[in-house]
Parts: C-alpha cells; sequence; structure tokens
C-alpha cells in the first residue's frame, strides 16, 4: 500500500501564494478557513535580511495527535496514510485543533459564505456541501484527485515546482529520490508524530533538479 | 403563495435589483438551482494579469456553476500549472458586487466615496442614452469626446482606438498603466533589444543585477517567468537586487544592495564609469562592430556624416552617413564603407579643423563626474561595493568566451540587467533604463545568450541611413501649432504611448491652448485614481465632464463618476485570442510543444452570469447605433486593419457581427483558416513550431544590427525641437527647458524633485508590488483579499526599517500618518522589517479603493496612490511617466 | 509564535464551573464521609451536580455540532473528552440520583453512592487538569500531574469560596454550617499554599523549558494577561483570601463575603490563565 508524502523545496518556493489560493479553489474552504498556509518571516539583520516563505499544511502524521485526542473517531487514517476527517462524526470540541502542533486546523462556525449581504453564491452553494459548520477541518492531500491519479491542487498548481507529491513507499517515485539526495527536515519531529511533509532547506546547497 | 420557478427567478431578479438599492439581507442567488446537468474542462486563456495573456487555464464546470480553475498541461508556456490571481477568479466571476445589469445614477451629486443610488436600466435605454450623447457632439466637434481606456489586466480591449478613430475622435486617453508603470522602459527596449519587454534570458544567465521588482516574478507574477528564475538559480544563478527595499518578488537573492530611492541612474552612471575609466575592460569587437560607440560626433553631439542627402525618417532630415575613424588610414569614412579596415573606438580627432570625438570617447568623459565617492552621498552605497560590483560585472561577464547552441557559435555573456518599475517610474526613466543598458552594451551583453534580451523574438529595423536601430516612438513628428490631442501628444516630437497628461490639461484646456472643452467622457478600464494620486483634481475632471458612461466590470472609483455605467463581462465570460512564443527562455519544453502557438479566450458559461456584455460586444452596437459600424469608413473597415483578420477572413462592411462571430474569423486567420472558433473552443490553444533559435535572439536574427550606445537622434530632435517650439510660440510645462533637457543622448543624472524636498520630510516613501495582487483590478477579489489580510504581514500595512522604527518610537500596529513633500495624506499601520533601507517607508500595491459600491471586505489598506500630486515637474515629458517615489513626514496617531 | 486561540470563554467558564461543582462535593461529602459531620452534605448533593450541569452546558454550547454530543463518548481509551464525557456523565446521573432521593423520596442516599460521587467528583475536578496536560503541542499545558494536581486544589478552593457564598446567600444558614465553615477556611490555608507553591513550581518549569512555555510565561508575567494574572489571580485570588483566613479572626458577613468572592475570582482567572497562555511549539527552523 502505498504511502503518501509531500517534499516542499523552499529553494524554489517564491512566496507567489499559488498553492494557497489553489488550495482554496479546489477545496471550495468557506470563509476563514485556510488548508494551506504560507508563513512568511524574516531571517537576518538590515541588511542582510531575507525573507522566507514556508508553506504549511496537514503533515498526515505516522502517529496524528488530532486522531488521537479526537473523541468520535471523525479524524481517522487512511492505509496511503492520509489523515481524513469524517465531519458527519465530529462534534466540534476543537481538540484536534488545539492538538495538532502544526496548527493545521481551521474551523468555520458561521456560514454565511464571503458575501453575507448577498447569501451564498452558485460558487459557494455548490462547495460548501463538503463542509459542515461546526466541524474542525484541514487538508486531506487531495486524496479525491489523488484516487484518480491527480496530484493535489497545490502541487499541481505551484508555478516553480516547489512541491512534490508522492508515494514514499516506491523507491523510484521522485519523493523518494528527492528524499534520497537531499537533505531534509521535518517539523516538530521531537513530538514522534513523524511527518509526512518534509522541505529543504532554502541555504540548502543548489543542485539541478528537473 | 404559490411560485413556479419562472416567477421566483422574476421575483428574485426585483428583490436583487432592491439589494442593489440598499437593501440588505436579500439573498441574491436564490434563483440559482443547479439544474443543468454538465460537467466539463473549458479551455481559456488567463487575464488576471497582463501577463500578455500567455498562461492557458482549464475551468472546470459542473451543472453550470464554474468550481475550479487550474493550469492547462498542454501549454508549454504555464505547462498546467497557474498563480494566485488566476485560480481566485472564481470569486472574480461570482463577485455579487460586480455591475451586473445597465444602471442609472439617481444622485446628481459626485464625489469620492458618494453613492450614486444606481437604479437598474434596460440595455436600450442605456445604449440609447449613450448614443444620443454622442451623436450631438459629434455633430458640434467629435474631440469633444474622450475615451478613456485601461491595459489592465481584467479587460479585453481591443476596439477602443478603432471606435475613437471613426468617431472621429483622437481623445482616446490611458487611465494610468504607462504613466505609472514599466511601460516607460519599452521604446529604449525596443531600440536596443528589439521588444517592448526585456528580460534576462534565464536559460543562460549566471549574474542577474536587477533594478526595482523583479521582472521574474514582482513585474507579471506569471507562473512560467517565476519557474525559468527559480531554475536558473538552481543552475548557479547569482542575483544582486540594488533596490530600496526587498520586497517580496526580492526574497530570491543572494545580495541586496540598498539604494535611495530616484538615484539608481546615478548608481549605474558610477558603474559605467568605474568600468570604462578604471577598470578599462570592455567588449572591444562587440562595441565596434555592434554598436555606434565608433561613430564620430562634434561639439554639439551630432554625428559627423558624409554629405550625402538621404533621407533619414527617424530624424525627419536628409542627411549623410556617419563617419568612423579608420586608423589603419587615418581617416575618417562612412560607417560602412566597404574600404573601412579598422575603426577606431576611442580617441578625439580633428577634421577639417573641427575636434570631433567617438561616440565611446564621449561616454568615457561624460561619466567621469560620476564618481563613487560622489556617489555616497547620493545612493548611500560605499565607493567600495560600487566598485566591487563593477568587477563582478565586467568579469562574470566572460567577455571573449563563446558558446555553441544548435551549432552555432554566439559570445557567452551571462550577466543580465534589468531596470524594472520602481527603478525606472521617474523623471529620468528613460535615461535609467538606457544607462543600463549601456552596461550591459559595454560587456557585449546584448541579445546573446545569457544576456538579456527582448522578451520572445525581436522585431529590428534598421535606420539605412545611419545602420543603427529604429524605435517607432523615436521617429520626430513635427509639433501642431495649436493642440488637438487632450493629451497634448502632439506637442511632442516624440509623443510614445502615454496620454496622462490629459489629466493636467482636462484640469483647464483653455490654459493649455485647446479651442475645444470636452464634454463626453467614455471611461472603459483605467484606474488614476488608484496609480497616479491627485485624487481632487481628477475627480475634479471627472465631476465637470456634463456627461459621463462608463463599460466597467466594477464599481470602482472612475465607474462611480459615470452617468450611466454598462455591465462589462468578467474576463472568465469573454472571446479573446493571443499568441505566445517562448518569453523568457527558449525551454526544451517549446523544443517539444512549438514555440508559436494561439490560444482562446472563451465563456466558461453557457450564458454570462448577470445581465452583462462583454466590451467589445458593446463597442459593436453602439458604432451601430451612432451609424459609424458599416461602410468603408466604419468601424467593421478599420477592424479589418487592426484586429489582424486576412484574406478571405475579412469582415463583410456591409454585415453586423458579434464580437464571437470576429473572434471565430480571427481564429480562421491565425490559422491560415485550418482552424475555427469552435476547434479552439474544444482545443483551447494550437502551437507550431514556428522558429529556431537563431531566430530568439538578436545577435543571429539581426546580425547587421547595430545598438545604439549613444542615441544621437536626441541630439538631433533637441534641435529641432528648440527651433519648432520658439517658431510656433509653443510653451511647454513647467518650461521648455525642462522638456529639452531630457532630450539627451547619453543619460545624466540629476536630483529629482523628491531629492530636493524641505528638510522636516526626512523619509522617503515607494510603492512595491507584491505577487497576489499584482494589478489593481484584482484588489476587489474577495478570497485574494482574504488571503491577503490574514498571511501577508507586509500587503497592508506601512514596512519601516526596525532601526528606524525603534528611533522615532515606533512598534508594530501603530498607526501612523504620512504626509508627502506634495502635500498627499495617507494613514496606515506600521510594520517593523529589516527588509527595508534606513530612509524609506514601503506601501504595496493599489489598496484601500475609495468607492461606495465596492465590497466593504476588501476596502481596506494604505492607498499609496493619495500620496501622489500629479505637476509637469513630476512628469517625464518624454514617455510621460510619473515620479512616483516621494519624501514624507510621518507622525504618530 | 502562535498563542492559542481555539479554546477560550466559554471552555474556560466550563473548567471552572465543573472544577468548583467538584470541589464542593468533595468538600461536603468528604466531611460526611471522614469528619462524620453533615452540616454541609445537603450543599455538596444538590450544588456540585448543579454546577457541573451548568458547565457541561457552556461546554455543549461550545461545540461546533452540539447535537452531535452523544459521539462523545466512542474514543475512552485514547481521548481525554471521552474520558471525561463519561465521567461528567457518570458523576451527574449519581448526583441528581442522590438529590431525587433526598429531596423527593426525603431519605439519605445510599452510602455507596457517595463513595462513587467522591470518585467521580476527584476524576472530575482532575480531568479538567488532565484534558490540558497531555496537550504535547502546547508545552505549557503539557504537565499532566502538575496540571491535574493544581485544578483539583484549585478545585477545592473555589469550592469553598462557593459554599461560603451559598451560606452568606441563605438567611437561614445554621450556626453548625458556618462553623463546618470556618473549620474549611483554615483548611484552604494549606490549599493556597499549595496552590500558590504548585503555581510557582509549573512557571518555574515552563520558563526554563521550552520557548513556547518561556513565552506563556512571559504572557502572564508581563505579556497581555499579566494584569488579571497578578491583580485577579495572584493578589485577589489568592493573597487576598490567604491573608483574611489567617489574620483575620472576625466572621463578619462582610469579610467572609469578600473571602469567598474573591477564592472564586480566583478559580475563574487560574483557568483563563492557563488556558489563554497556552502557546504552540515554533514552526520555524
Amino acid at each position: 500500500m502505498a504511502r503518501y508524502g509531500m517534499i516542499i523545496d523552499l529553494r524554489r518556493c517564491v512566496g507567489c501564494y499559488a498553492c494557497v489560493m489553489a488550495c482554496k479553489a479546489e477545496n471550495l474552504t468557506p470563509k476563514g478557513v485556510s488548508w494551506n498556509r504560507l508563513i512568511v518571516e524574516e531571517k537576518g539583520e538590515y541588511p542582510k535580511a531575507r525573507m522566507t516563505f514556508t508553506p504549511v499544511l496537514c503533515n498526515h502524521c505516522e502517529n496524528p495527535p488530532c486522531r488521537d485526542v479526537c473523541p468520535t473517531g471523525a479524524t481517522y487514517k487512511r492505509s496511503d496514510g492520509i489523515v481524513a476527517v469524517n465531519q458527519s462524526k465530529c462534534i466540534g470540541c476543537k481538540y484536534c485543533m488545539v492538538a495538532c502542533p502544526y496548527q493545521a486546523r481551521s474551523i468555520h462556525e458561521k456560514s454565511e459564505g464571503y458575501f453575507s449581504k448577498y447569501g451564498l453564491t452558485p460558487l459557494e452553494q455548490h462547495g460548501y456541501k463538503k463542509h459542515k459548520k461546526g466541524a474542525p477541518s484541514k487538508c486531506v492531500f487531495c486524496y479525491e484527485r489523488v484516487e484518480q491519479s491527480k496530484e493535489p491542487a497545490c502541487v499541481a498548481a505551484c508555478p516553480t515546482r516547489a512541491r512534490i507529491f508522492g508515494d514514499v513507499t516506491n523507491p523510484n517515485s521522485e519523493i523518494s529520490h528527492l528524499l534520497e539526495k537531499n537533505k531534509t527536515f521535518r517539523f516538530i519531529e521531537e513530538l514522534g508524530t513523524k511527518p509526512a511533509v518534509s522541505y529543504i532547506l532554502d541555504q540548502a546547497p543548489k543542485t539541478e533538479r528537473g | 403563495m404559490n411560485l413556479n420557478r419562472r416567477q421566483f427567478i422574476g421575483l428574485s431578479t426585483a428583490v436583487s435589483a432592491l439589494a442593489f438599492a440598499g437593501v440588505s439581507g436579500t439573498k441574491l442567488f436564490e434563483a440559482y438551482a443547479g439544474t443543468e446537468q454538465d460537467d466539463a474542462w473549458i479551455p481559456t486563456h488567463c487575464k488576471a494579469c497582463a501577463a500578455d495573456n500567455r498562461c492557458h487555464l482549464l475551468v472546470h464546470r459542473v451543472n453550470g456553476v464554474a468550481v475550479k480553475i487550474e493550469g492547462n498541461s498542454d501549454s508549454p508556456t504555464n505547462q498546467g500549472r497557474n498563480c494566485a490571481k488566476s485560480a481566485a477568479a472564481l470569486l472574480t466571476l461570482y463577485n455579487p458586487y460586480r455591475v451586473k445589469f445597465p444602471v442609472k445614477r439617481t444622485n446628481p451629486q459626485k464625489g469620492r466615496g458618494i453613492d450614486p443610488k444606481w437604479v437598474e436600466i434596460t440595455w436600450d435605454e442605456a445604449l440609447n442614452t449613450i448614443a444620443a450623447k454622442l451623436k450631438k457632439v459629434r455633430g458640434e466637434d467629435p474631440r469633444k469626446f474622450v475615451f478613456m481606456t485601461g491595459h489592465a489586466a481584467s479587460l479585453n480591449i481591443d476596439t477602443d482606438r478603432e471606435f475613437a478613430e471613426v468617431f472621429g475622435t483622437p481623445n482616446v486617453i490611458v487611465g494610468a498603466t504607462s504613466m505609472a508603470c514599466g511601460g516607460s522602459a519599452s521604446p529604449i527596449n525596443k531600440i536596443v533589444n528589439g521588444g517592448g519587454q526585456a528580460r534576462a534570458d534565464m536559460l543562460y544567465c549566471k549574474y542577474f543585477l536587477n533594478l526595482g521588482a523583479n521582472s521574474q516574478q514582482g513585474g507579471k507574477g506569471n507562473s512560467e517567468e517565476a519557474d525559468a528564475f527559480v531554475n536558473a538559480r538552481s543552475r548557479g544563478l547569482k542575483v544582486v537586487n540594488v533596490t530600496p527595499i526587498l520586497s517580496p518578488s526580492l526574497a530570491k537573492t543572494d545580495e541586496w544592495v540598498p539604494i535611495i530611492p530616484g538615484t539608481t541612474g546615478y548608481f549605474l552612471l558610477a558603474m559605467i564609469n568605474v568600468i570604462v575609466n578604471e577598470l578599462k575592460v570592455y567588449d572591444k569587437e562587440f562595441l565596434i562592430k555592434r554598436t555606434n560607440a565608433v561613430y564620430l560626433v562634434g561639439e554639439d553631439g551630432l554625428y559627423l556624416r558624409t554629405n550625402d542627402k538621404l533621407k533619414d525618417h527617424v530624424r525627419g532630415l536628409e542627411l549623410g552617413n556617419p563617419l568612423v575613424w579608420d586608423r589603419s588610414d587615418n581617416r575618417a569614412k562612412a560607417f560602412d564603407d566597404p574600404s573601412l579596415n579598422e575603426a577606431s573606438l576611442e580617441g578625439a580627432f580633428e577634421i577639417d579643423g573641427k575636434k570631433y570625438r567617438t561616440t565611446f570617447e564621449v561616454l568615457k568623459e561624460h561619466v567621469k563626474e560620476y564618481t563613487p565617492e560622489k556617489g555616497k552621498e547620493i545612493t548611500g552605497i560605499s565607493p567600495e561595493t560600487v566598485r566591487r560590483l563593477a568587477k563582478e560585472w565586467v568579469e562574470e561577464a566572460l567577455i571573449g568566451k563563446t558558446i555553441t547552441i544548435d551549432g552555432v557559435i554566439y559570445p557567452y555573456r551571462p550577466v543580465a540587467i534589468i531596470a524594472e518599475q520602481g527603478a525606472k517610474c521617474h523623471v529620468d526613466n528613460y535615461m535609467v533604463v538606457h544607462a543600463a543598458k549601456i552596461l550591459a552594451e559595454l560587456v557585449g551583453a546584448t541579445d546573446v545568450p545569457g544576456s538579456a534580451k527582448a522578451a520572445g523574438s525581436p522585431t529590428i529595423s534598421i535606420n539605412p541611413v545611419d545602420g543603427v536601430n529604429i524605435s517607432e516612438e523615436f521617429i520626430y513628428k513635427p509639433l501642431k501649432k495649436n493642440p488637438e490631442r487632450i493629451s497634448l501628444q502632439d506637442h511632442s516630437p516624440i509623443p510614445g504611448s502615454s496620454s496622462g497628461l490629459a489629466w493636467l490639461t482636462m484640469q483647464d484646456p483653455k490654459a493649455y491652448g485647446f479651442d475645444y472643452t470636452p464634454e463626453v467622457l467614455g471611461i472603459w478600464g483605467g484606474n488614476p485614481q488608484a496609480l497616479l494620486g491627485d485624487f481632487e483634481q481628477i475627480n475634479k475632471i471627472f465631476k465637470d465632464f456634463p456627461f459621463t458612461f462608463a463599460i466597467s466590470y466594477e464599481f470602482d472609483e472612475p465607474t462611480e463618476f459615470a452617468d450611466i455605467v454598462l455591465p462589462e463581462s468578467s474576463w472568465l465570460e469573454r472571446y479573446g485570442l493571443t499568441s505566445f512564443v517562448p518569453k523568457t527562455s527558449f525551454t526544451e519544453v517549446f523544443k517539444t510543444k512549438g514555440n508559436y502557438g494561439w490560444a482562446l479566450q472563451q465563456p466558461v458559461l453557457p450564458k454570462p452570469l448577470y445581465n452583462t456584455k462583454e466590451g467589445n460586444q458593446i463597442i459593436l452596437e453602439l458604432s451601430e447605433k451612432l451609424g459609424i459600424l458599416n461602410g468603408k469608413n466604419g468601424l467593421l473597415a478599420r477592424l479589418n486593419e487592426s484586429v489582424g483578420v486576412r484574406e478571405p477572413f475579412l469582415l463583410d462592411l456591409e454585415k453586423k457581427y458579434t464580437w464571437e462571430e470576429i473572434i471565430d474569423l480571427l481564429c480562421k486567420s491565425k490559422t491560415g483558416g485550418e482552424k475555427d472558433l469552435d476547434w479552439f473552443k474544444k482545443n483551447g490553444l494550437v502551437t507550431y513550431d514556428a522558429f529556431t533559435i537563431q531566430k530568439y535572439y538578436g545577435y543571429t536574427k539581426y546580425p547587421k544590427a547595430r545598438i545604439p550606445l549613444y542615441l544621437e537622434e536626441f541630439a538631433s530632435h533637441r534641435v529641432q525641437l528648440k527651433k519648432e517650439l520658439e517658431e510656433k510660440g509653443i510653451i511647454r510645462k513647467p518650461n521648455n527647458e525642462f522638456v529639452l533637457k531630457q532630450f539627451t543622448p547619453l543619460p545624466f543624472w540629476e536630483p529629482h524633485p523628491e531629492h530636493k524636498a524641505a528638510k522636516e520630510y526626512d523619509l522617503y516613501c515607494i510603492n512595491y508590488k507584491n505577487m497576489q495582487h499584482h494589478f489593481a483590478c484584482n484588489v476587489g477579489n474577495a478570497w485574494l483579499m482574504e488571503m491577503t489580510s490574514e498571511q501577508d504581514p507586509y500587503a497592508l500595512n506601512v514596512m519601516i526599517n526596525r532601526v528606524t522604527a525603534s528611533k522615532r518610537g515606533l512598534k508594530d500596529g501603530d498607526r501612523i500618518e504620512i504626509t508627502s513633500f506634495i502635500g498627499g495624506k495617507v494613514q496606515g499601520k506600521v510594520k517593523t522589517t529589516n527588509l527595508i533601507h534606513t530612509d524609506v517607508l514601503g506601501i504595496a500595491g493599489a489598496y484601500g479603493p475609495h468607492s461606495a459600491n465596492m465590497n466593504p471586505e476588501v476596502k481596506i489598506g494604505t492607498a499609496f496612490a493619495d500620496l501622489l500630486k500629479l505637476s509637469e515637474d513630476l512628469i517625464n515629458p518624454l514617455k510621460i511617466s510619473l515620479d512616483r517615489d516621494l519624501k514624507v513626514k510621518i507622525r504618530k496617531i | 509564535m502562535t498563542v492559542q486561540n481555539i479554546w477560550h470563554g466559554l471552555v474556560i467558564w466550563y473548567l471552572f464551573l465543573a472544577g468548583t461543582g467538584a470541589g464542593v462535593y468533595l468538600l461536603a461529602v468528604g466531611n460526611k464521609m471522614f469528619r462524620k459531620q453533615d452540616a454541609l452534605v445537603k450543599m455538596g448533593y444538590i450544588w456540585g451536580p448543579i454546577l457541573v450541569a451548568l458547565g457541561t452546558i457552556l461546554l455543549l454550547l461550545d461545540l461546533g455540532r452540539p447535537f452531535w454530543a452523544f459521539l462523545a463518548v466512542l474514543r475512552p481509551h485514547a481521548s481525554m473528552i471521552s474520558v471525561g464525557t463519561l465521567i461528567l456523565t457518570f458523576f451527574m446521573l449519581n448526583g441528581f440520583f442522590q438529590i431525587y432521593s433526598l429531596l423527593f423520596k426525603k431519605k439519605e442516599p445510599p452510602h455507596a453512592l457517595d463513595i462513587i460521587g467522591f470518585i467521580l467528583a476527584i476524576g472530575t475536578a482532575t480531568y479538567t487538569g488532565l484534558l490540558l496536560g497531555v496537550v504535547e503541542a502546547i508545552p505549557f499545558w503539557n504537565k499532566p500531574i502538575l496540571l491535574p494536581i493544581l485544578f483539583l486544589v484549585s478545585a477545592l478552593s473555589s469550592g469553598i469560596g462557593f459554599l461560603l457564598l451559598v451560606s452568606i446567600l441563605n438567611k437561614n444558614s445554621k450556626e453548625e454550617t458556618k462553623s463546618n465553615l470556618h473549620r474549611m477556611m483554615k483548611f484552604d490555608i494549606w490549599l493556597i499554599l499549595i496552590e500558590l507553591a504548585l503555581l510557582i513550581l509549573l512557571l518555574w518549569l515552563s520558563a526554563r523549558g521550552n520557548p513556547a512555555a518561556a513565552a506563556s510565561v512571559q504572557i502572564l508575567t508581563s505579556g497581555f494577561f499579566a494584569l488579571p494574572f497578578w491583580g485577579l489571580l495572584i493578589v485577589t485570588g489568592l493573597l487576598l483570601p490567604l491573608v483574611l483566613e489567617t489574620l483575620v479572626r472576625s466572621h463578619k458577613q462582610s469579610i467572609l463575603a469578600l473571602c469567598s468572592i474573591a477564592l472564586l475570582i480566583g478559580g475563574v482567572t487560574l483557568r483563563y490563565s492557563i488556558v489563554v497562555a497556552g502557546v504552540w511549539l515554533p514552526m520555524s527552523k
């Protein structure tokens, strides 16, 4: 069985927000909900300072704290490693949101949509069927796309191909090659969550990548 | 009460009209039932920014609702990827704050933020009213109709000039673009590189000296160019940014050299000085054979020529061939004399008792005064840094090295310099761009692999008299005694493409010598209030028009001054057809997928979401009502010449067409009759293998081209212009000398108005771009704005250097009032940062729109433009480019 | 570093009310079980479950999908919410049965129920600490032993505050009730001292631990919550009752009222302080 993972090559990320918006458009997440975020920070002192970009999303941990704390089993792990949420089982206690070290979850508690004065647009009427008010949600690695052999929306959209998605158990996959060839890091590993999302540091040596 | 579906829809339309009139709480979309059963991916090209429509998209439609926008993987340009702006365009389509039906105002009062209290009218009423007003002025004096257009992203403006022309008015004016943007570099780019836009050749470049926004990202932010840029970096490209701010598009940099705003010209001249007078390293072969560096000029700055009387259409004079000094024969010869053996690059020569120097020698002398030492005070850059960068520049250029591509040997000069927005939006904009080109020419890094070159395949024409490249925009046009064009373009010998002076003349046309006063304003895009500022003056101009109509997608500030607004479809509901070629590098993809093609823009819904029409369709209908559509002087006849239809697909001058039908003919014309609109609707784009890599580099495509190091035509133009101004008694503001001074064959630098501001204005304030909101038309997008306000720490705030902030007792989140040296005022929230020069404040984009009927949730952020003022001494008179750097003072509130 | 803003208002009041309810029950029923004093027991039977029930209502109101709350019991082996839901449910059922016997059957509830209720009340008070204590993502909270004990001690202290308040408000309070309560106040001196010690321990451990935990301490000692922390928790909630209980001999109504209000304020502010100062582990590299 596949185990899906993602590499984000921070050397290639230019902070354009394409992934953030691709995710919004693919999943039509309600107002206030963002499964894919870009953390913009600064490193260094003037004039050697640099702006850094770190796209973050659900890490699809091997040991997901969000699943552990869920009182109902609404959050579960699929056999392909994707951590998914069955919103109809969720009670909205938000324990998962507190427990996720990656702050990858968000919730919509109002369902007015983006233009409250006008009600829901046809787009929102279409998209919000998937989202239950009061249930925290998060990135699900676009498993519906993955099941159709497509890349997750953020990966497909990334203008600079900074994101690589694939099966880490397949030694011939691009992600496996990259994991092998590059020094990568994962966030907050000390909790033993074993994230499926790895990063290549921006300062890492330049290596040509096709 | 039982309603059938039809009644229900009717009712909700009525209700939504009420909602529009201000009744809140009404659900606009309840009529949507989603009954159509479909699931389709519709190919179209993007229009979310003005990146030349190069990104090709697929729009997923489910049961009549567009639900997702993705890149089209058939595309050799964006290769299936798409940026944030295009993905967010779903909310541009489903934006209930759009203009949804024709409206007229019921509140006669016009002003910033004043609600016109629109009410719905029919298309017939709207078009008839406009046609009646236009007919009246056409009968009196067609020049009284002023048509303002934009070139911004959200618009497909193909018929504006043709409409104005058949109407009989010379007054098509730009809202803001070109005056506020990078269009200002295009004539220089054309004359040097053979294309309106220049790019670094990202496939081979190793050293990228960037001035202003990053052309690979900040300029347009499109997928293809950002990808080429990071690929180049992964191949070892070194990026040096000489900018006052390290804005988001500049984040990927190897070195940042902070510079005081408006001093890039000095910095470049100092670099040139170090190279030609200290290092004395330059590409001699290139300068001798490929430029006019060896041409001889006299004390008057004009070429020494043969005594022939050849027609030089650039200068509008009869002239001989320029001479060069043959050092083996020790005498002057025509530049193309077959007996010419070895032209002298340097030196002064006495001929017939007069002193002549090569233009290169003139350059050497000219730049001597721009010492790095003196520059320290001016640019804030240390002399050591200037010298180091100059040394790096000549070393990295690998002068003498060659590279073989597809069997052809090229000089290999992997250094590129590009002056983008920020560096060039100044009173001296031509000179900054010109200086950057000189720096490139010195090391032969022009139009060869690795250097800056035309974006795409170059197109160059050569002046047969002097053998030097021509820029159409530099061809001398004699002045009219009395101005006709409200933009005063007939009072400039090289009017360029910008008609921005109209914003000054329209304040008082009589004072500028016009014998008419504009009476009808048509608006089709453009947003001067958001980009040029001086909203009090500009709004007064808008208010003073007795009648104004707008063709508009949204109620932006200009539209709110209209009496009637015609609803324009969103870009996802329009037709267009655009070509593409490799832009920033001739990558493998173009070799395999084809390097030239056409892509269709088409409506993604079966019919427009609201009662809207495409702008071009509106122009066709309006023309018909005015009786200027048909016949040999009609709009269709003009379109036959301008839009690119060819035999046998020319428009029948006596027929009526929809815009869709015209696009069909265009599809057939462009594909030699092979593909029609239906084919494009299904397939989206067609690609061909149209040219080889030799045609992609100017070096091989135009082996005879000579690139001007020295713009001699400007020296010639100055003499002619001075004479014409005097003879015709024309006085340009602020004074004729100000205008004449800009006609200079070599760039100079002198302090800009902001550098001479009073001492109390102790900080600079600049405007920078970010990628997600590039182009003001995207500010109204609710998804983009939500993302920006939640995730972008800078965009909606005022950036200030951390050290400067702490000296002034400011911290993150403090509110400040900023007052510019020319009197503009804005407020903003402080964001301290290490990414900006210690003397500079940075404000992003074109945020903070003021109109009453836009989505209140997008009306946030600080409007940089409100700090600006329009006056002739702040505007480059050659290219009508507004100086957008300011001196300001701040106050905590 | 990001301060958690997921749990606030309602959840904090729930933590307080459930804790206070459990404290009231433990004190009153414990007084009966261990000291054979019945004077307070009725108050415990009644107010313990009622306060817990009030807290539970707030908790339900905070749920995104309250109508599905019954699903919360599905994973007691893993989720503290499931464990807590079960404890709360059984405590309330037990309590309501005791109230039913007392008020409608007019007889003493069975002794066994006291023992069950007592154990469940300990569970209620400690579990609220454990709920936060097991969250590894927020190092300031992640003290699975310290936090439950602190919450238990605080629950008892605010229980005393609540009992005092009820007896003051009840004009017909018996002398015996009052004397029992005065004894409780002496007991509370120890509770407050322990609470102070535990709090100092929590801050000390956190300040020298992970940067995120240190940031939490900063929020309380000098950051955005410093004023409530020092003013309402330390001074009003802990030091003032400590002074009143140790130094003031008088049992005037006004003194008792002041003491009771101060204890309750301390109970709320303690939970507020700990919850709002939760800072997630940083995501930087």
